[in-house]
């Protein structure tokens, strides 16, 4: 009792609100922030306390009275005032915790079942009452901009442009309760409003049609021995003479001597198209300061759309000499032996790279093709993405066998494009119609008006009625109107001043915020949640129709379109925009692999970008499939591709596809948990810390909170010299009572996960530098390993209830035994995610509902969705 | 010439917009807007400036960094520190930083205002420097938001400026042409459609605020607040575009310096640095811009004069010396050059004063090199000095040379210095360890 005291003093004294962490143990423990700040007592009556004061003195007064006051808490003339925000958390805090039992506490008299079950509905009742009157009021939710994700989206569905790159123009979003998407975090500033006014002008000077003719749609074929980039590295000089940084001219299984010598030309050309195909130009290392190779010829004439078709296939290199036998030769190849994974890049000068995708190129030459947008200028760049990367000094390349190493030999990239619907594009069209279009210099045209009054109010109109989410009226138009007469009257062009008037539509807060009133939303607030949602951007044609006709609200309506938005392969970006946040996703590449502990790590792109699809790729699985959302947590199959089943030790999988792959029984992976992204996000690269990845179980996949520590406290720092096993420091930690009432419950689900290194890699030891029996081998980087194998790892442990686990897997079966709880916590980590505001004390049971509905379905994943759309919380503000 | 609004960015924390909004009112200021924000207090209205270099080959270590055993107050000044004697107590020498993530050898010298991790990997995509990110917050308070200068530089590879979205900032690299933008301005041409774009930004901005203020009409307390803050944000963006627009109006500063005549050969690469420190100080002094990049491009660089030296090899390969004493001694001299006009450079904002200060103390000079070791291409170790602009120098601040402190801290103290409350920047833990402001000054 009194360690449990100690603790919710420090809590208390903190100001922190979270509830217990005991939730590991029972389940039950859910809490609802209260929505703080929002209560103003001006407004609302005064509350009628009801509480059960006889329940008090029998079981709360023994410590919590005047004297001792236990945890700072005294409850001799308690009131439950649930228009004072503080009074409302303590009362929350209290009936979770008479709720989960901890109070009173196990060695004291215990309430019969119904006398408890009194005292919570009657500690609830107010605090319920309080909420579901600021609903009333105001709504859960609170006005909110667009963030930024959602701002691109929506510029690249208006203009039709899904080219268009505008994100990373905007400030990086606030966050409250762990998502985007919460008005209160989403802030405006001029910073904010400069950013938006930047990105919008952007966006409509590129989606204008750059010529005043159609740009054709060219096929052509690049040769790697036409590439000056391709062909300059073959050459050796001053700060090259290594061939792992050079290219290898090969003419089909065999080393091109003249074109490597010099002594013939690098290439036959059109003269002899047969012999062309075979020439190509190799590498032995994955592309990396020096060794960027690219077609330098291409750059995309216009953003838009192009189809790609690469060229390639894999070769061996002999070694340079039976004493230098890792050192390849260029002279001596021969036929490959491997698959290789070739990744594209779009690359912008000077560093820029966006990856388009992957392919693989077998022993014979493979034609791997994509779909791409470009941007205008943007060239390619292929990478052999398996290989290593040499960094100085002298490297090693840890693919290297006695006889030889693994070489992609590229030979062309053909473009089609670019790949026009409509010329103009629509979004030209959105902007000025069918009005004649006039050259204004290289790149540049103008739209002609005869009629620049009338075309302006009528092109306004047609942009507004598009861009702003629900009706419009003619004095909504006006001062856009006026706006663009004014900029013509300063001297601008017709085009230049239709240019600013929509740029201040796109800054306008009817198109940058979404509109919500309280109460049941209308249709058109409706069909926004509901595509803000699913597809992270405005509402279609479709539902626009829908909410025209007043047909959104009607019984099954939103449930379909709830359907046709998952199935649109748009619902992409929810999935990908809601695990960002969820699983902090988009921090998966925020810490690289410590170079000399993880050497085989450090470098390695196509890791990072492996282990990122897989996480996407498992949640589109478990929502198309409507799995239970039991899979979070253990699954018996894995979204995986080539690199990360060596990573996972899977054999049998080949190629860089991501696809699903049965589990072995007992195998260790499976769920979230186990996963490559998760597993690295919650490591720093260098270390683990069981109670950094306990603390994100509890967070993340039970919903449990747990508190920071107290102020003052250093974090343990793992030792990388092998002296002291980071659970050896955690016990010393533990023995400290103030420490240990959190730290028990939080380590022991991260002890489990010691088993999996900073990248997920499995492992029985430590790895640790200094003095010890090294590891051979070499690193992505070239350079040699300088590690040992130190302590044993121990992933057993205990949950507070006293249920043991082995390791990973026993742990898991603990935590399924409450697979509610899991869904719990997914509904609710949606629920804030789709309506922008948390889950609060009163909204609790309306969750419980959702539960309720889904439960026949094992809490399907696309169910809950479903339940959700269905309820309350989303079809009000 | 820049747009201001044009410049666009990454990470900001809420906190940071926040206080963002409302730093504007704590900044420096001339004394033609004085009045428009008379609730500033007199202590913040110190101008305070940034100069950020780079020379994209770094220097000798050996010879650069003083004994690490000999941190703090009591150290012996490095061989080429010596050139910097008179001005030891006007500037930090940092020994084992790095900026985290930032690796890949040349490619990272893009990378030494923004930090942004791995330049030369897959997905690479650079990020705001602290130049821009500061003009964008200050900006409005002098003709140009800021200047983005080079030497030798690859037109449209390098350059220490980048806009929030990635976008690099060209260098200008003729002395004659900042000279010209300084001073004589812009054609005609040129200012009419900055004042064009300036007026019509505002004019977008009022338009968008007062949509905002019909939509605050019959909402709820907090979805009111919400809108304010919108409504705020239009009119502190208008209100600086107008500020912005008034520069064109008035005159430029009149100096006594004739115009530069640009070295137009490579080789004259000392001569060119020589010139852009010279237009660096003349833009300070004249509150032309309180924020400029120099990027030299040493990498691209051919066999440079250096006075009564002489260099035989390309500066991009004698850094690669192998040990070899002969290209050692080249390069050495090279450096030497190198710190002597930084001394130069210190000594001219020395001479000047403003206020009851001197230049330099108003000025943060930031001098240092993406490559720990041009020989071995590692991007820790970063030999960095820092000088001015109202910090308690005189210091050799050591860090771990094994696990290297980060750089990005030293940006989150000039962001502070300049009243700007940000609390990070890019991957910084905090301000620099042991780095106070001066605040006497």
């Amino acid at each position: 009792m009194k360690l449990v005291n100690q603790s919710s003093t420090h809590r208390l004294r903190t100001g922190i609100v979270a509830g217990s962490v005991a939730g590991l143990a029972l389940a039950s423990a859910y809490l609802g922030a209260p929505t703080a700040g929002a209560i103003s007592p001006r407004q609302t009556k005064p509350a009628h306390s009801t509480l059960d004061r006889g329940f008090i003195a029998k079981y709360c007064l023994a410590c919590h009275n005047a004297t001792s006051a236990s945890g700072g808490l005294n409850l001799s003339n308690a009131e439950i005032k649930p228009t004072d925000s503080k009074s409302f958390a303590l009362w929350v805090k209290l009936h979770d915790r008479v709720l989960n039992g901890e109070m009173p506490p196990k060695s004291a008299a215990q309430p019969t079942p119904a006398a408890r079950t009194n005292f919570l509905a009657n500690v609830s009742r107010p605090l319920i009452a309080q909420e579901e009157e600021t609903g009333r009021r105001e709504g859960r939710s609170v006005w909110r901009r667009m963030n930024r994700y959602e701002y691109e989206n929506t510029l690249c569905d208006l203009l039709d442009a899904p080219w268009l790159q505008i994100k990373e123009m905007l400030p990086e979003d606030g966050l409250a309760y762990r998502f985007n998407k919460v008005g209160s975090a989403l802030d405006i500033s001029y910073v904010q409003m400069s950013r938006y006014l930047a990105a919008a002008q952007f966006a409509l000077n590129e989606v204008m049609a750059k010529q005043v003719t159609q740009p054709p749609t060219t096929t052509r074929r690049y040769y790697t021995r036409e590439q000056r980039s391709f062909v300059g590295l073959a050459k050796f000089n001053e700060f090259n003479g290594s061939p792992e940084r050079a290219t290898f001219p090969i003419i089909g299984n065999e080393a091109d001597i003249p074109a490597l010598e010099e002594t013939g030309p690098m290439t036959v050309g059109s003269k002899d198209p047969v012999k062309r195909e075979t020439e190509g130009m190799g590498v032995v290392a994955s592309a990396y300061e020096p060794l960027q190779p690219k077609f330098n010829q291409f750059r995309a004439p216009v953003a838009g759309r192009y189809k790609l078709r690469i060229c390639a296939h894999s070769f061996w290199a002999g070694p340079e000499s039976p004493q230098r036998w890792w050192h390849p030769s260029r002279k001596v190849v021969s036929a490959g032996r491997t698959e290789e994974p070739i990744s594209l890049y779009a690359s912008f000068p000077p560093q820029r790279l966006r990856k388009l995708g992957s392919v693989d190129a077998g022993k014979e030459p493979t034609v791997g093709e994509m779909e791409v947008d470009l941007l205008k200028g943007e060239s390619i760049e292929p990478d052999a993405v398996r290989f290593f990367r040499s960094r100085p000094p002298g490297w090693h390349n840890p693919l290297a066998q006695k006889d030889g190493q693994p070489g992609v030999c590229f030979h062309w990239l053909e473009v089609v494009g670019p790949i026009q619907e409509s010329w103009p594009g629509r979004g030209h069209k959105l902007m000025f119609g069918d009005l004649a279009l006039k050259s204004a210099g290289v790149g540049k045209v103008e739209a002609v008006s005869t009629d620049p009054d009338g075309d302006t109010t009528r092109l306004l109109r047609g942009f507004m009625q598009r861009a702003i989410r629900r009706p419009i009226l003619a004095t909504d138009i006006d001062p856009y109107v006026k706006l663009a007469r004014k900029s013509r009257d300063a001297g601008s062009t017709f085009t230049e001043s239709m240019i600013t008037a929509y740029s201040a539509v796109l800054c306008s807060p009817g198109f940058v915020t979404l509109e919500e009133k309280p109460g049941p939303l209308d249709d058109y607030a409706l069909a926004s949640r509901l595509s803000y949602f699913l597809w992270n951007s405005e509402p279609d044609a479709t539902l626009r129709k829908l909410a025209d006709q007043g047909a959104l609200r009607k019984p099954g309506a939103l449930a379909a379109q709830a359907e046709r938005l998952i199935a649109d392969k748009r619902s992409h970006r929810f999935s990908d925009a809601f695990l960002d946040y969820w699983l902090d996703l988009r921090k998966t590449d925020n810490t690289s692999p410590d170079e000399e502990l993880y050497p085989d790590y450090y470098l390695d792109d196509y890791l990072v970008e492996s282990s990122i699809d897989e996480t996407r790729a498992f949640f589109a699985e478990l929502l198309r499939g409507d799995l239970p959302s039991r899979n979070l947590v253990a699954s018996d199959f894995v979204t995986i591709n080539d690199r990360l089943a060596t990573l996972y030790g899977i054999p049998g999988v080949s190629g860089s596809g991501i696809r699903r792959v049965e589990l072995p029984k007992d195998s260790v992976r499976g769920g979230l948990l186990t996963q490559a992204s998760v597993l690295k996000v919650t490591a720093n690269g260098t270390t683990t810390s069981p109670v950094i990845r306990g603390a994100w179980i509890c967070e993340r996949i039970l919903g449990q909170p747990v508190p920071p520590p107290p102020p003052g406290v250093a974090a343990v720092e793992p030792d990388i010299r092998g002296a002291a096993t980071i659970r050896e420091q955690l016990a010393k930690h533990r023995t400290q009572p103030t420490c240990a009432s959190c730290h028990t419950h939080i380590d022991p689900p991260g002890f489990a996960l010691e088993n999996f290194d900073v990248f997920g890699g499995w492992r029985d030891k430590y790895r640790a530098l200094g003095k010890g029996p090294k590891v051979a081998g070499f690193g992505k980087n070239g350079q040699p390993f300088d590690f040992y194998p130190a302590q044993n790892v121990d992933p057993s442990g205990e949950l507070t209830n006293g249920r043991k686990f082995e390791d990973v897997r026993g742990l898991k079966r603990l935590l399924l035994q409450d697979e509610r709880q899991v869904a719990r916590n997914l509904a609710r980590q949606l629920v804030t995610y789709s309506t922008g505001a948390p889950i609060s004390f009163a909204d609790r049971a309306k969750v419980e509902a959702i539960l309720d509905r889904t439960k026949a379905k094992g809490y399907g994943v696309k169910s809950i969705i479903h339940a959700i759309v269905e309820s309350d919380l989303f079809r009000s503000k | 010439m820049k747009d201001f609004y044009m410049s666009n960015s990454k990470p900001i924390s809420r906190r940071e917009v926040l206080k963002g909004a409302g730093v504007l009112l704590g900044l420096p200021l001339l004394d033609a807007m004085a009045p428009a924000f008379a609730r500033a207090d007199q202590q913040s209205l110190v101008p305070r400036r940034f100069f950020g270099i780079c020379n994209n080959l770094g220097v000798l270590p050996d010879k650069f960094f003083p004994n690490p055993a000999q941190a703090g107050r009591e150290y012996t000044l490095s061989p080429y520190l010596e050139h910097l004697r008179d001005f030891k107590n006007d500037l930090t020498v940092f020994n084992g930083v790095t900026h985290p993530d930032v690796d890949g050898g040349h490619p990272a010298d893009i990378c030494f205002l923004t930090a942004a991790p791995h330049p030369s990997s897959g997905g690479f995509h650079n990020s705001i420097s602290l130049d821009q990110y500061v003009g964008e917050r200050i900006g409005h308070l002098t003709r140009f938001p800021s200047l983005t200068l080079g030497v030798n530089v690859t037109k449209g590879a390098r350059s220490l400026s980048w806009t929030a979205g990635g976008v690099l900032i060209p260098c200008e690299d003729r002395p004659s042409e900042i000279f010209k933008l300084l001073f004589l301005g812009g054609s005609p041409a040129e200012v009419q459609a900055q004042a064009r774009r300036l007026a019509m930004g505002q004019s977008i901005m009022d338009t968008v605020a007062d949509q905002t203020s019909k939509l605050k009409r019959n909402v709820g307390a907090r979805d009111r607040e919400r809108l304010d803050q919108y409504a705020t944000g239009v009119r502190d963006l208008e209100k600086r575009m107008v500020q912005s627009a008034e520069w064109e109006k008035k005159p430029r500063p009149v100096v006594t310096e004739k115009a530069p005549v640009d070295p137009m050969d490579p080789k004259e690469y000392m001569e060119k640095v020589r010139l852009m420190y010279d237009m660096a100080r003349l833009a300070f002094e004249t509150d032309s811009t309180r924020n400029i990049t120099l990027m030299l491009d040493s990498v691209n660089s051919p066999a440079i004069q250096v006075e009564g030296k002489a260099v035989s090899d390309g500066y991009h390969n004698l850094s690669h010396h192998g040990r070899d004493p002969k290209k050692l001694a080249q390069l050495e001299s090279i450096d030497r050059e190198h710190m002597k006009l930084l001394a130069g450079l210190f000594g001219a904002l020395k001479t000047h004063k403003e206020g009851n200060e001197t230049l330099l103390d108003r000025t943060m000079v930031l001098y240092g090199s993406n490559l720990g070791n041009a020989n071995t291409h590692v991007t820790t170790n970063l030999p960095v000095m820092f000088a001015g602009g109202g910090f308690k120098h005189g210091q050799h601040l050591v860090y771990d040379r094994e696990r290297n402190y980060p750089l990005p801290n030293l940006f989150v103290n000039v962001l502070q210095r300049f009243g700007i409350e940000a609390d990070r920047f890019a991957s910084s833990t905090g301000t620099m360890r042991g780095l106070e402001m001066d605040r006497s000054a």
